[in-house]
């Protein structure tokens, strides 16, 4: 009899066709405060990382941008008005909840016309080749099953010279820092999601995936590996969260 | 005390630098909102911020090494740290720029600001800055009430005038101890005749100089066909004389 494959759930080992229906459920279950929970949780500094991931993007008028893990669409609001009416932005996430909560808010902000919404997994991208100018996924990467499949689908459908910015949480730089953080992971997150969502698992999720996530230098090299070409990666906040960016040969 | 409070802001933009790309995000978010807000009080400098778009500014800092780009969304103003094109760069130490600000000088030359770029882009934008009329009385009032924010910029207006005054009147009365009783340097009437007399006489100079030029040019022009001439006998050798005259008699 041949063994299941497994990978991981937070620090649980799941099998690999359960943990894409579990994180749905995490996600199902904070939709709704998700933007409360991020604001609380990072202390609003959130929009100050995914406004470096926007300068660093060379979006421009015109541009076509894909959105993966989009969620509740902050970035996706940013390109909109960056692209204009002649570009494209692509919202995508695998997430009924976390798609509609984004559209909902996006169409109440005014942006329509040069946006569009897709529920799509990041490993299987349902675009075809070389058409998108720039791709970011923001804090979604580490829940994805198979990191490598979805930055190898990542660039077949990124342009040549195109750019990937994956914004996501990483190991902080500091060992004082570190400890700090992983006292606040494991004990105030889940506090809080307790008080503002009634459900502290999801974040202890978070914290625990977050711990699972591979490192800054690792990404990189999985980035490499995948064909990407000038990777580089920016820690900010002294380390917990880092933006990697490549760009398709 | 201005070179103390000069060294005070460069190691506060290099710890800025220090602490990463959050912390700049910070101080461009910040000053972005700060002066979008204080637009809100200049209607006719905000109708004019369309015409500045695709005129990026750069303000480059050496010291501490932090940029800052200067763009227009609609009737909003974006400032960056990070961006790929600009029209017009500005280069120089903070104390430049703080100078050149607070001395209200209108050109670089001698400001230690070096200049790259589209001249007319960086005009347009000098342009805007100068025109700037923000009414500080209505922002106070949109916070304190009519009436209270009208006495405390009442209030504010004299204190302005009073400390005007008396600023000049003792730059005035330092200028004349220096002058009239330490006899230390000579008054302005005294140093504009002196910079007049200097000026009359360097214009005789130069008339004197086009006038001996003029004069060594006729004399050389004078001697150049005798001279000519000379040369040509000494070539030829003794001409015959003419006997015509003996023939006759």
């Amino acid at each position: 009899m041949s063994e299941r494959k497994t990978t991981h759930f937070g620090f649980q080992e799941v099998a690999v066709e359960d943990k894409a229906r579990r994180v749905a459920d995490v996600f199902h279950s904070v939709a709704a405060k998700y933007d409360l929970m991020n604001d609380l949780m990072s202390g609003g500094i959130h929009r100050l990382w995914k406004r470096f991931t926007i300068e660093l993007s060379g979006v421009r008028r015109g541009h076509k941008v894909l959105d993966i893990a989009g969620g509740t669409g902050d970035l996706s609001y940013k390109f909109s008005k960056l692209v204009g009416p002649e570009g494209l932005v692509a919202l995508a996430d695998i997430n009924a909840s976390m798609l509609n909560v984004g559209r909902d808010r996006l169409t109440d902000r005014g942006v329509a016309g040069n946006i569009v919404y897709n529920q799509a997994d990041a490993q299987y991208l349902p675009y075809p080749d070389n058409t998108f100018d720039c791709i970011t996924i923001a804090f979604g990467l580490r829940n994805v099953t198979d990191k490598d499949l979805a930055l190898e689908s990542m660039l077949r459908v990124l342009k040549p010279g195109g750019r990937l910015l994956v914004l996501e949480f990483s190991k902080p730089k500091h060992n004082m820092l570190e400890k700090i953080y992983d006292q606040y992971s494991f004990k105030v997150l889940p506090f809080m999601g307790k008080l503002v969502t009634n459900d502290s698992e999801s974040y202890r999720y978070l914290a625990e995936s977050i711990r699972m996530h591979p490192d800054q230098d690792t990404l990189k090299e999985m980035m490499e590996n995948a064909g990407f070409s000038r990777c580089t990666y920016h820690n900010m906040t002294g380390g917990i969260v880092a933006l990697h960016y490549g760009v398709k040969p | 005390m201005t070179s103390r409070l000069f060294d005070q802001l460069q190691s506060l933009g290099e710890t800025l630098v220090a602490l990463g790309p959050t912390a700049q995000a910070g101080l461009s978010s910040a000053l972005e909102a700060t002066l979008n807000k204080a637009l809100q009080y200049d209607p006719s400098s905000r109708y004019q911020l369309p015409e500045l778009t695709d005129h990026i500014l750069c303000i480059e800092l050496d010291k501490p090494h932090l940029s800052f780009f200067l763009h227009t969304d609609g009737e909003q103003v974006l400032i960056r740290n990070h961006w790929e094109n600009s029209a017009a760069i500005l280069k120089g130490p903070l104390s430049a720029f703080i100078g050149l600000a607070l001395n209200d000088q209108s050109n670089l030359h001698d400001s230690g600001i070096q200049f790259l770029g589209n001249t007319s882009s960086l005009l347009k934008w000098r342009v805007f800055f100068q025109q700037l009329d923000i009414d500080w009385e209505d922002a106070l009032n949109d916070v304190l009430g009519d009436l209270t924010g009208h006495q405390i910029a009442q209030g504010i207006r004299a204190g302005t005038t009073w400390l005007s005054n008396r600023l000049s009147d003792s730059k005035r009365q330092v200028e004349e101890f220096i002058v009239e009783e330490l006899r230390s340097t000579p008054s302005r009437f005294e140093f504009d005749d002196f910079a007049d007399q200097v000026d009359e006489l360097r214009m005789e100079a130069d008339r004197l100089q086009a006038k001996l030029a003029h004069f060594i040019q006729q004399r050389s022009q004078q001697h150049t066909p005798q001279q000519h001439q000379h040369a040509y006998q000494k070539d030829q050798g003794p001409q015959p004389t003419d006997t015509s005259d003996d023939q006759d008699l």
